[in-house]
């Protein structure tokens, strides 16, 4: 079930009246139903992968109680460890054996010895990565004696499958949002008035920007041999904007969603592609996901205060794995590895830390200064989101190759009956949106945000694509 | 009260979206062969073609026209199965356009009692508007509620084919690469090898077939079964004779050009093709 369907429009609404108006303050009822309606909402895709939410549940809560009671350092490390064999075991199996294998396989044919292995026919649970990081936190924070574990095994089940954020994040922590489903729920106009803007942005993002730009990239990538120096930029540009609309839009949504059921989730994006260094960009992008990986990985390898060689070493494991996390593939290994060497410069001359702050413009030669470090760092982004992209590594390594040797500048029209350069229009229409509302979560603000929001609304149902609803890209994470 | 009104503005920009394609693709030129039909009113042909973009593709009217002095229309549409070309054969009758003979085009899609998606989409406009294509609509289309109760929803979820671009395009007049004048579409410079999968056998019978004859016999038109041309890599595919026994009185020319080089892939003709098969089915047939 997709945010941006007519069955999840009705799905929703049936929840919504039910949870304010049937269940008015009846706290434990409401996460009931929350409950059966997350099941409900992930068992439209497979039932049958329920089964893996319910364990990683079980196992948690359980977990969870028996470290908290366990004052034996060593027993409470086993249990630690038997929580992250179980849940990075499933992630293992279903996203990475099929990875393995093929790649043990190759390694040994590589030798000239042939192995008589075989690859597993394994459908990827949806969502997997996203609710394993997100309950394997609740276990990490309670051995870390940073939160005490819940008594409601109602409360945590609704936490580890809570619909809106389920299957694409953001990932929340225990910290966070356990405690928004022990306390009672009171409606507030107000908040689900501001729920209702940032989804309607979200589905802007994701219907208008994200699913046109993928028509022209879907092709663009598939037929790049025959594209021109300009449409393989160009494909990897919309490229960027696809992935952008669709992620963040995802996360906008969902966000906004919760708000109406009267849940805060923290924000995933801020506005990245405005980022003025790669260091800054990873501040801004998919931030549920940095903070993870920065709060149970890179802290825990010695992060920053450490000598300078373990610190490279670090930066290098927290991108590589990233990359992994994306995805069994080469390519987002390569992907993780480029944005690590982007961040070395950084990290050597200390620079790494520097762009913290909002974005001000406040004279000419500082706006040309702040517009060029912004474009050159969208520049690399762009050129690393095409190993994102790519089937395969030399996929994305023709690609690279064909965009800067064809020198082929001309308009193209595309095998879509559009020419390349159609949607740049729009794209600027919506950079220029983004950057004057940089400092709020969404564009409805200020003296005429009804007027955006007719606008938006307006946009949305002409422009959207609504026809063959493209997957969320990350749905596959 | 702003969360009411949301819901009330997105309720309007519906309903006028709704209004405004909808005239919009009722009051303008064509730009697709349903147009073209619905704007057939009280004319004669002398031959008329019906199929999917094997007679799209392969029949050239426009030679017909000029070898023969009788007036020939393609109305071959991409992916079109039996059903729709029921559909549009019941448009061309509701609109008293007289034909002398309808030529259908039958082979592997005798099988498929379904309907296709572009015809589907591009009847969509007149829902509301046309007994026979509500009819069909009902008939065919599982969302045939959502379509006609809610509005704007077929254009929506119909974007590619009958959304912004193509009201755009209709609003500014934009000629179509294709003439509709006679419905003959060049395949192209595509050139595909690989040879497709026919049924593995033949259904024994065809319902929507019959009410095709049938509404032909009603209306006095001499129907054509004819089965067009597919590659010399097809020409001893099982499907394809035992399909001569279930149909009877088919023309069956699946095997008539041998030459590979008039395919631009195993179903279509190319250009060159093309005109060679309207040659031969002129001689053939005598038109």
């Amino acid at each position: 079930m997709l945010f941006n369907t007519f069955t999840f429009f009705l799905f929703f609404i049936t929840v919504f009246f039910l949870y304010w108006f049937l269940l008015k303050k009846r706290r434990v009822s409401q996460n009931i139903l929350l409950l059966i309606a997350s099941y409900v909402f992930y068992g439209w895709w497979d039932w049958r992968f329920l089964s893996l939410i319910v364990i990683s549940t079980i196992v948690d809560f359980a977990i969870g109680k028996l470290i908290f009671n366990t004052t034996d350092k060593k027993r409470r490390k086993v249990l630690l460890v038997i929580s992250l064999l179980v849940n990075l075991g499933f992630l293992g199996f279903f996203k990475y054996y099929n990875f393995f294998i093929e790649n043990w396989i190759l390694a040994w044919e590589s030798f000239g010895i042939s192995m008589n292995l075989s690859s597993l026919q394994i459908i990827l649970p949806v969502g997997i990565s996203f609710y394993t990081f997100q309950t394997l936190s609740y276990t990490i924070d309670i051995y870390r004696k940073k939160i005490e574990p819940t008594d409601s095994i109602l409360s945590f089940a609704t936490f580890v499958a809570f619909f809106p954020q389920l299957v694409a994040g953001p990932i929340e922590r225990a910290q966070h949002l356990l405690p928004q489903f022990l306390r009672e729920r009171k409606f507030s106009y107000k908040h689900a008035l501001s729920g209702i803007h940032i989804f309607i942005w979200g589905l802007f993002k994701k219907v208008v920007i994200a699913d046109t730009c993928a028509t022209y990239v879907d092709v663009i990538f598939q037929d790049y041999g025959s594209m021109s120096t300009l449409t393989l930029m160009l494909g990897a540009v919309y490229f960027a904007f696809q992935i952008y609309g669709d992620f963040s839009g995802y996360s906008d949504m969902a966000i906004g969603l919760a708000r109406m059921l009267g849940f805060d989730l923290m924000q995933n994006f801020k506005y990245p592609y405005f980022a003025r260094d790669i260091a800054e960009f990873w501040r801004r992008w998919h931030i549920s996901l940095t903070t993870w990986f920065r709060d149970y990985l890179y802290i825990p390898l010695g992060g920053s205060r450490t000598t300078l060689a373990l610190q490279v070493r670090n930066v290098f494991i927290i991108f590589l794995v990233s990359g992994f996390w994306h995805g069994a593939n080469w390519t987002f290994i390569a992907w993780g590895f480029l944005n690590a060497i982007y961040f070395l410069p950084l990290l050597l001359l200390k620079r790494n830390r520097v762009n913290k702050d909002n974005i001000e413009i406040v004279n000419v030669g500082q706006g040309i200064k702040t517009g060029f470090k912004i474009l050159a760092t969208f520049t690399i982004t762009c050129f690393s989101w095409v190993f994102f992209r790519a089937d395969n590594i030399q996929h994305a390594l023709d690609y690279i190759m064909r965009m800067v040797s064809n020198k082929n500048f001309g308009i193209q029209f595309l095998s879509i009956e559009r020419y390349n350069i159609e949607l740049i229009a729009i794209l600027g229409v919506f950079i220029a949106i983004e950057w004057f509302h940089r400092k709020h979560e969404h564009p409805f603000t200020g003296k005429f945000y009804l007027a955006k929001i007719i606008l938006i609304l307006f946009l949305t149902i002409v422009l959207g694509v609504f026809s063959n609803h493209e997957d969320f890209i990350y749905f596959q994470f | 009260m702003k969360i009411s009104f949301y819901c009330l503005l997105v309720v309007v920009l519906l309903c006028i979206l709704d209004v405004v394609y909808t005239q919009v693709y009722k009051k303008s030129n064509p730009r697709n062969k349903i147009q073209r039909v619905l704007a057939l009113k009280n004319e004669s042909f002398d031959y008329v073609f019906l199929g999917n973009s094997r007679v799209e593709n392969i029949i050239v009217t426009p030679l017909i026209n000029q070898e023969t002095d009788k007036s020939a229309l393609n109305l071959g549409i991409q992916q079109a199965k039996l059903n729709d070309v029921l559909v549009i054969l019941k448009l061309l009758i509701h609109n008293n356009v007289k034909m002398q003979k309808l030529f259908v085009q039958i082979d592997s899609h005798y099988n498929d009692l379904g309907s296709s998606d572009i015809v589907k989409s591009q009847l969509l406009p007149y829902i509301h508007s046309n007994e026979i294509i509500n009819s069909y609509l009902k008939e065919n289309d599982s969302e045939f509620n959502q379509k006609y109760y809610i509005p704007f929803y077929r254009y929506a979820v119909n974007d590619y084919r009958v959304g912004f671009r193509e009201v755009f395009a209709s609003v500014l007049s934009q000629a179509k690469n294709t003439d509709f004048n006679d419905g003959y579409i060049p395949f192209g410079n595509r050139r595909n090898t690989a040879i497709p999968k026919l049924p593995a056998s033949v259904i024994s019978k065809n319902i929507v077939l019959d009410e095709i004859v049938e509404i032909c016999k009603s209306n006095e038109i001499e129907i054509v079964l004819f089965c067009a041309p597919y590659c010399p890599g097809l020409h001893k595919d099982n499907y394809l004779s035992e399909i001569d026994y279930e149909i009877d009185n088919l023309y069956n020319f699946s095997s008539a050009i041998t030459d590979s080089s008039y395919f631009a892939d195993c179903g279509h003709l190319n250009h060159s093709g093309a005109m060679k098969f309207t040659e031969f089915l002129i001689d053939e047939l005598k038109l």
